[in-house]
Formats: C-alpha cells, sequence, structure tokens
C-alpha cells in the first residue's frame, strides 16, 4: 500500500465527504427554518426574523440551545437501548447521500472520469432503500426502551405506518428501474437524458405514488401521526436535549434525501431542460458542472416546498384512514401501474 | 467491491457523529439528578403498571402482511433491471407472479387485514 492508493481508496473519498457534508448539515438545519418561515406565510405571519437577518441565524441558535440541555434518561428506562436509538434515527437518512450523483462526471483531459458522487455503486437506489428501512429501528428502539405508554404506542403506530407505505414507494421505484434498467443513480439520469423524457411522464402514477408514501414515510403531515407535535404524544416524548435533536436532524435529512431521490427518478436530476447536456459540456465542463448542480438542488427545492405546502394546507388523516390509503388505495395503484410501465415498455420504447 | 469503501468510511462518520455530540455535550451541559423528573411522561399521574404490556394484534398482523410485500418487491426488481434481456417471457412470468400474489392481497382483505376500525 503506497501512498497514492491510500489516496486514492481513502483520502479522495474522505475529501469528498466533507465536501458534501457541509451543504447536506446546511440545507437540513435551514430545512427546519426555510418551513417555519415559508408555514408562516402561508398563515399571514412572519415566522421566526429575530436572530439575524431575516433569523437566518435562528437554526444555530436552536441547535445550541438543545445542545446545552440536559441529558434526561427516565428511570423506567432500559439506558443502553435508550442512548443508541438516536442513532439509528439519524444515520439512515444520513448514508443514503453517499450514493447520489450530483453532476455529470468530470472528465480530465488525459482521459481521467471523476465522477460527483461519494460511491458511484451499481446498486445505488437499491442500497437507499434497504438503509433507510433501518430507521425503523430507530423509532422502535426509542419506544420500546422508553419505559413510558405514549412513546411505546407512538413507535408501534410509527412503525406499522412506515411498514405499510414502504411497499407502495419500493413499487413505484421498481417502475423507474424497469425504464432504466439500472439501479446505478448516474444511468437512471443517464436513460432520462437519452430518452429525451423525464419519468415523470411516463412514470405519472408512480410518480404520484412516490410523492404520496414519500410525505408518509417522513412522518409529515398529513401522515404525522407518529409525532403529531400539536397534540398527539409520539415515540420521542421521553427525549430531550440533543438527542431530541437528532430525531429532528434525522427527519429533516429523511425529507432531503426523499427530494434528492425523487428528483433523480422522476425529474432528471442533474439534466439542464431544454438543453443538449452533452454539448454544453463539450464546450464548457465548468459551466455545465456548476449548472448541472443548481439546477439538481431547484428541483429538490421543488419538492421541499411541495412538501411544506401540504402542511399547510392539509388536515390530518386518522389512523385507520391512513392504513387504508397505504394499503387499499396506493398499493394496487403501485401493482396497477407497474404493469403498465411493463406493457409500455415491452411495445412502445424499444 | 472497491466501490463500497467510500460508503463505510462515510457510515463510520455518520455512526460517530452522534456519540461525539453527546460526549463533548457532556461536559456544558447541566447534571442534576431529581427522582420526579425522571419519572416517564403520564399527563401527571403517578405510574401505575410496567408500560410494557399488551398491544393490539392488528401491529402484528400489518407486519406479516408487510413481509409478504416486501419479499415481493425484492423478486420484483432482478426482473426490473433485466428486463430487456428477458423479454415477453419475463414479463408474462412476472404477470403470473403477481396475480399469484394479487389473489394473496385478497385474501388478506377479505379476511379483514387491512381493515383497523374492527
Amino acid at each position: 500500500m503506497d501512498f497514492a492508493t491510500i489516496m486514492q481508496y481513502v483520502g479522495w473519498p474522505l475529501i469528498k465527504i466533507v465536501i458534501l457534508l457541509i451543504p447536506v448539515f446546511t440545507v437540513v438545519a435551514y430545512m427546519v427554518w426555510f418551513e417555519r418561515r415559508l408555514l408562516a406565510f402561508f398563515q399571514s405571519r412572519l415566522g421566526p426574523n429575530r436572530v439575524g437577518p431575516l433569523g437566518l441565524i435562528q437554526p444555530i441558535a436552536d441547535g445550541l440551545k438543545l445542545f446545552l440541555k440536559e441529558d434526561l434518561v427516565p428511570l423506567n428506562s432500559r439506558p443502553f437501548l435508550f442512548k443508541i436509538a438516536p442513532i439509528f434515527a439519524f444515520f439512515p437518512a444520513f448514508v443514503g447521500f453517499a450514493i447520489v450523483s450530483w453532476a455529470l462526471p468530470w472528465v480530465t483531459p488525459s482521459g481521467k472520469v471523476h465522477p460527483f458522487v461519494v460511491a458511484d455503486v451499481d446498486l445505488g437506489i437499491l442500497f437507499v432503500l434497504a438503509i433507510s428501512s433501518l430507521s425503523i429501528f430507530g423509532i422502535i428502539l426509542a419506544g420500546w426502551s422508553s419505559g413510558s405508554k405514549y412513546p411505546l404506542f407512538g413507535s408501534l403506530r410509527s412503525a406499522s405506518q412506515m411498514l405499510a407505505y414502504e411497499v407502495p414507494l419500493t413499487l413505484s421505484v421498481v417502475a423507474v428501474v424497469l425504464l432504466a434498467g439500472s439501479f446505478r443513480l448516474s444511468d437512471i439520469v443517464a436513460a432520462q437524458q437519452k430518452m429525451g423524457w423525464y419519468y415523470l411522464f411516463p412514470g405519472i402514477l408512480a410518480f404520484g405514488v412516490y410523492l404520496v408514501s414519500a410525505v408518509a414515510e417522513t412522518n409529515r403531515v398529513p401522515f404525522d401521526l407518529p409525532e403529531g407535535e400539536s397534540e398527539i404524544i409520539g415515540f420521542h416524548t421521553e427525549y430531550s436535549g440533543m438527542r431530541f435533536a437528532w430525531y429532528f436532524v434525522g427527519e429533516y435529512a429523511n425529507v432531503t434525501l426523499i427530494s434528492v431521490l425523487g428528483t433523480t427518478l422522476f425529474l432528471g436530476g442533474y439534466d439542464i431542460p431544454f438543453v443538449n447536456d452533452a454539448t454544453l459540456y463539450a464546450a464548457h465542463p465548468w459551466l455545465a458542472s456548476i449548472l448541472g448542480v443548481g439546477v439538481f438542488a431547484a428541483k429538490a427545492a421543488l419538492f421541499a416546498v411541495f412538501f411544506i405546502w401540504i402542511r399547510a394546507t392539509w388536515p390530518r388523516y386518522r389512523y385507520d384512514q391512513l392504513l387504508k390509503i397505504g394499503w387499499v388505495v396506493l398499493l394496487p395503484i403501485a401493482l396497477a401501474n407497474l404493469v403498465v410501465v411493463a406493457l409500455l415498455k415491452l411495445w412502445l420504447l424499444r | 467491491m472497491m466501490a463500497y469503501l467510500p460508503i463505510g468510511i462515510f457510515l463510520a462518520i455518520a455512526l460517530l457523529i452522534v456519540p461525539l455530540t453527546m460526549v463533548i455535550g457532556a461536559f456544558l451541559r447541566p447534571k442534576r439528578f431529581d427522582y420526579v423528573k425522571l419519572q416517564p411522561y403520564e399527563c401527571g399521574i403517578d405510574v401505575r403498571e410496567s408500560p410494557r404490556g399488551n398491544f393490539s394484534v392488528h401491529f402484528y398482523i400489518v407486519a406479516v402482511v408487510f413481509l409478504v410485500f416486501d419479499v415481493e418487491t425484492i423478486f420484483l426488481f432482478p426482473w426490473a433491471v433485466a428486463f430487456d434481456k428477458l423479454g415477453l417471457f419475463g414479463v408474462v412470468e412476472v404477470f403470473v407472479f403477481l396475480a399469484l400474489l394479487i389473489a394473496a392481497y385478497l385474501y388478506a382483505w377479505i379476511k379483514g387485514a387491512l381493515r383497523w376500525e374492527a
């Protein structure tokens, strides 16, 4: 193992991870601020605007406050499980960012290819689905180890909700994989560029299913029964301070991840609309990469705004309605869509 | 396999961030023991029985139904990736597979596994 090999396998990935982590953390933190401001505007209020210009230092102030709060571990709890549960809530949402392609790969004049991704693995989207399922452990562990009734019931409700909506979510992703013929996210974007259409159009049903189950999977209004910030008590009732903060960060990281994935799967990812990316890239590689990342962020922001918009508009569903929507409405639609997409690809999209 | 190494590094960092903040925070945050403060939340009433009691069997049924359909999606992924190679034959086979699953789904529905009101 000489220096160059270590640099190739450990050094560069580490640098990439750090470059990725800073914007991801910033986006996750400012998502909270953005949501509060936007919600306030929906309701003719101003929202947090006191801390710093436009309230921009609010997330830092909130984080610092939670960081300095006492860390309570109830006497009735199982301390070890209680303490490790937030880790499970946080890392699944986070590791998913590793396989997202952020722009067209760089090709240096000497012919070396540098992809704009931490790890461009061939099982990309399958890996994200597998690892994001682990966040259920964070919820179940929190509920069970708290030694309190409300978190236990909250965690059971939450787990069965996430199970119910994971199936339609996965099936809508299967439709996209079917169209693209690959799990790799950069291949999925390339297939959309090649076809000239985003998968939004052949997969419009899959997109609808994806949107609804994404809202449910991230436990947001109108499917926010696991948390019910305002009245019902959720699985993290007994948590305080920084451990609670990690649940919060995990949730917003999940929202960000699911927006980014939805952008890649259905809206063409870093593809710049109305422009032939390959030609632009051949002429101005710098410009194409920067524009690509910018367009990607803008499309993902559309998802985020949509989620907040739903939150400002919809009332919460009852629990039986929630499970009914998952099993009786979304699952048949997702299966039917899969059949339609398979036939479409068989005859029309050859 | 080397392509997965950066994910391993990423995973290690993600796993370490939470304990790291907790350890650093331990030097800064207050720590005052109070028996009442450490009681489970019970709307202000004293805790009478263990919270880890029975719960509705419906949660169990939902988990079982989920298991069936989640395994199904795992079978669908290889077919979706190899769609072009399998062609019409693969489509017919998967449709038969889906038909069997829909039969199972209808059975679960008729048996009331998907109903919550009862």
